[in-house]
C-alpha cells in the first residue's frame, strides 16, 4: 500500500500569534525569538490574517501590522496531501496556509517547511519525484475521470552492465536516461523513479498517446551515446483507461495495481526481447 | 593661576498651536512605502472622529491608498474622486510620503423652469 505524505505530517503545531495593531520591528524580533517564518494575527481573539517574515522585510518598520498582513487566509484540512498542498501553493502564490483538523484551527503549514520537506520526495542520484508523486496524479486524474496511460520503463540488463562497469558507471547511465526521459516528455505528463532502474510516467491521454510516447522515448534512449560506448536500451509496459462514473473502491488501489500492471507489462517486453508491451483495460477501455 | 569656570544653560522655546481635530483634513494619500500604512490611518481617525473616513486601495505603482472624508463622496461619486485625486496626486507624492490635502467643491447647478 502506497504511503502518501499529508499537510498532517509535517505542518507545525506550535503557532505562537501576533496582533493586528503590533508593529512591524516588535513582531520580526518576535518571529525571529520563536524561530517562526510566519505566524497568524488575531485582532480581538479573531484570526484576521496571516503575516511572513517576507511580508515584514518588504514593508515599513514603522507600520502596524494590520497595514501589511495578508487578509482571507486559506484553510486547509490537515488530511490534504503533501502534493496537493505543494500545487495550491503555486496556484495562489501565498507563503502560508493555516490548517484544519476535527474542524479546528491546529496550525500553520509555510512554504519553506513544504520545501525542506519536499526533498524527502526527491530522488537525491537523478533529481526525478520518488514514485509517490506520479500515485497523486493518477489518483488526481481518477477521480477527475480524465483518460490516463501510464507507462512503465526499465533498462535492459541493468544488472549486468552494473556488474561490469561498476556501480560509478551504473549511476551514470540512470542519470542520463533520467535526463533523456525529463527533457522528452510532454509538458502535462508526470515522470518518476519508481526505483532501481525503472522509471514511470503518467499521461492525461489516451493508451495510443502513451504507446506514441514510449516507442519514441524508446528510440531516443536507443540513439543516445553512454559512456564506455555501452548500448542502452529500455522496454516498456503500457496501460491505459478512464473512470467514466464514480466508483466506491479506493482509487490508490485502482492506481497501484494500474502501475503494477505497467510494469509487468514492461517485464513481459524485456523477456520477449519486444520494445513495447500494450495492455488495455476490460477491452472497453475502462478502469475497474 | 585662574579658576576654570564652567556654565550650563537650557533655553526652552514653545510654539503653541491649535490641534487640529482631526489631525488631518479632507483627504490623504499614502504612498507604497510610508512609514504610516491606510489602516493605521484609518483606525487613528476613527479613534479621534468615528465614521468619517474610509480608505480607497488602489491599483498604482506608487500609492496605496487614499483616505476621504465621507462628507465629499455625498457630492462627488467615490470612482470620480478617486480618480481626480490619484491623477493630482501621483505628480508630487513618491513611495515614501504621506499628503495630506484639503479639496474644495462647489457644485453648480442651473435649472430652467417654465413660466
Amino acid at each position: 500500500m502506497i504511503s502518501i505524505t499529508r499537510v498532517a505530517d509535517i505542518y507545525s503545531k506550535e503557532f505562537p500569534a501576533v496582533d493586528v495593531l503590533d508593529g512591524v520591528s516588535k513582531t520580526m524580533s518576535f518571529l525571529l525569538e520563536t524561530d517562526n517564518s510566519c505566524c497568524p494575527v488575531m485582532d480581538e481573539g479573531n484570526l484576521v490574517g496571516v503575516i511572513t517574515y517576507k511580508d515584514l522585510l518588504r514593508t515599513h518598520p514603522n507600520r502596524i501590522i494590520a497595514d501589511v498582513m495578508r487578509g482571507e487566509p486559506v484553510t486547509v484540512p490537515a488530511e490534504m496531501s503533501f502534493w496537493q498542498a505543494k500545487e495550491l501553493f503555486e496556484d495562489t502564490g501565498l507563503d502560508v496556509f493555516l490548517v484544519e483538523e476535527e474542524g479546528r484551527l491546529s496550525g500553520i503549514l509555510s512554504r519553506n517547511l513544504l520545501e525542506i520537506q519536499l526533498g524527502s520526495h526527491v530522488d537525491l542520484l537523478t533529481g526525478l519525484f520518488k514514485s509517490d508523486y506520479i500515485y497523486y496524479h493518477g489518483v488526481r486524474l481518477l477521480e477527475n475521470k480524465q483518460e490516463i496511460s501510464i507507462v512503465f520503463f526499465d533498462i535492459n540488463n541493468f544488472g549486468v552492465i552494473d556488474k561490469t562497469y561498476g556501480h560509478t558507471i551504473g549511476d551514470i547511465i540512470l542519470i542520463e536516461v533520467s535526463k533523456l526521459l525529463r527533457e522528452n516528455i510532454p509538458t502535462e505528463a508526470f515522470l518518476c523513479r519508481y526505483g532501481g532502474d525503472e522509471f514511470a510516467v503518467i499521461l492525461p491521454a489516451h493508451m495510443d498517446e502513451g504507446a506514441a510516447l514510449a516507442y519514441r522515448l524508446t528510440d531516443i534512449v536507443g540513439q543516445h551515446s553512454f559512456p564506455h560506448g555501452i548500448d542502452i536500451s529500455i522496454s516498456a509496459g503500457v496501460i491505459g483507461g478512464r473512470r467514466h462514473e464514480e466508483r466506491d473502491d479506493d482509487p490508490w488501489n485502482t492506481i497501484e495495481q494500474l502501475i503494477n500492471m505497467a510494469s509487468l507489462r514492461s517485464t513481459e517486453a524485456k523477456k520477449s526481447n519486444a520494445t513495447l508491451i500494450m495492455a488495455e483495460i476490460q477491452g472497453a477501455n475502462e478502469i475497474a | 593661576m585662574s579658576a576654570m569656570k564652567e556654565a550650563k544653560n537650557a533655553e526652552i522655546q514653545m510654539h503653541l498651536t491649535e490641534f487640529e481635530m482631526p489631525p488631518m483634513q479632507d483627504i490623504v494619500i499614502v504612498g507604497r512605502k510610508a512609514p504610516i500604512g491606510p489602516e493605521a490611518l484609518k483606525r487613528m481617525v476613527d479613534v479621534l472622529s468615528p465614521d468619517q473616513y474610509k480608505i480607497i486601495k488602489v491599483d498604482h505603482p506608487v500609492i496605496e491608498a487614499i483616505v476621504v472624508r465621507e462628507a465629499l463622496m455625498n457630492m462627488v461619486p467615490e470612482e470620480k474622486l478617486s480618480k481626480f485625486i490619484l491623477e493630482e496626486g501621483e505628480k508630487i507624492v513618491d513611495a515614501s510620503s504621506i499628503i495630506k490635502a484639503h479639496v474644495k467643491i462647489t457644485v453648480h447647478v442651473s435649472k430652467s423652469i417654465d413660466l
